[in-house]
């Protein structure tokens, strides 16, 4: 097939297919598909650590449906958060949360794509509206999804987020690579989980694995 | 720009996906950085590793737009199946459904439409082809 066939053909197979993924219509559509990826590898993780997981919606009730929304949400607001996932880690209780904004060291609040925070910090702050605290975060993932190249800006903002949360695991995972943003993130003294996809199974397997070492160091 | 990228921007933006078309064009304009060896001041023969950055060939630009559109029109989809097994993989969490809602809305959104799943596998085909070609 010569290669104007194949535009031709890709441009008709695009037009014919648009219509069927709706999820297309925004990027933050796709971003939070990918955050959930992220948080589910988290979850295998954890699994791998036999830790004890059980679904809970907003008002910390246990659930059949996790629901994730689109935007960030506040932890005592049970309209805009998010359901999470309860965790029981040798007796230890902690919260994986997508999407909820936490005070970072300045008293700005952050939206975290990918987080556990400790459970009683998150009772407290449920009981008593109010912001959940940046020392109390055990795990930080920020998550990006793009089609073929990050830009550097990305980095950047990373890196200034990072600066606001000082715990052991926080990283940037991608399904993309950059050799610029791996070079700021490394030489900053952080760390980043690139090229993590369905397309790389081998690469979410180390990641699991990486998670899971770090968590059982974190979570006793 | 090259010419079938610049035919493929146009469809994606009648498409009513303007954001893949400037994800792609911007991943364009950035161009890519490459090490290159200079003489070093007062070196003599002595070389040096730098950087710069160049634009992209056609053909690098034509990869760029197929990978972009396999990720969002044909990836997209085995990750989200991809994240529901692995949550479901969990004792406690086996039966558990999965949704994305709006702010204040406990309706799930639509990602993907039935029609869409043989539709993906012949795309991917076509990009697989072009990737190649």
């Amino acid at each position: 097939m010569s290669r104007q066939q194949i535009i031709n053909d890709i441009t008709a197979s695009l037009r014919a297919i648009a219509p069927n993924i709706p999820v297309l219509s925004s990027a933050t559509r796709t971003d939070k598909i990918y955050e959930i990826f992220i948080l589910s590898c988290v979850v295998r993780a954890l699994n791998s650590l036999g830790a004890q997981l059980e679904a809970r919606d907003s008002n910390d009730n246990s659930t059949s449906t996790l629901i994730f929304r689109l935007g960030p949400g506040l932890i005592y607001n049970p309209a805009s958060t998010p359901g999470f996932i309860y965790i029981n880690y040798q007796g230890r209780e902690y919260e994986l949360q997508n999407s909820i904004r936490v005070l970072g060291h300045s008293n700005v609040l952050h939206e975290l794509d990918v987080c556990i925070i400790s459970r009683a910090e998150a009772v407290n702050c449920r009981r008593n509206q109010i912001d959940p605290k940046q020392a109390q975060v055990k795990l930080l993932l920020e998550c990006k999804f793009y089609g073929a190249t990050l830009p550097l800006n990305l980095g950047r903002e990373y890196l200034g987020l990072g600066t606001e949360f000082s715990l052991r695991i926080k990283t940037m995972v991608s399904n993309q690579a950059s050799d610029e943003i791996h070079a700021l993130i490394t030489k900053h003294r952080g760390t980043e989980n690139f090229n993590i996809s369905t397309v790389n199974p081998t690469n979410v397997d180390m990641f699991i694995q990486w998670l899971a070492n770090e968590l059982r160091q974190v979570l006793i | 720009m090259e010419k079938d990228v610049t035919e493929l921007l146009s469809t994606l933006r009648d498409l009513n996906l303007p954001w893949i078309a400037e994800e792609i064009e911007e991943a364009i304009h950035s161009g890519k950085s490459i090490k290159k060896e200079i003489p070093e001041i007062y070196g003599g023969r002595k070389t040096k590793k730098a950087s710069m950055i160049v634009p992209l060939s056609g053909e690098e630009q034509l990869i760029l737009c197929f990978e972009t559109i396999k990720a969002y029109f044909v990836d997209l989809s085995d990750i989200w199946e991809k994240a529901i097994e692995n949550i479901q993989q969990t004792e406690k969490l086996a039966t558990a459904g999965v949704q994305i809602s709006e702010i204040d809305s406990k309706e799930p959104i639509t990602l993907f439409m039935p029609a869409y799943v043989d539709q993906k596998v012949k795309l991917a085909d076509l990009i697989t082809e072009g990737l190649q070609s």
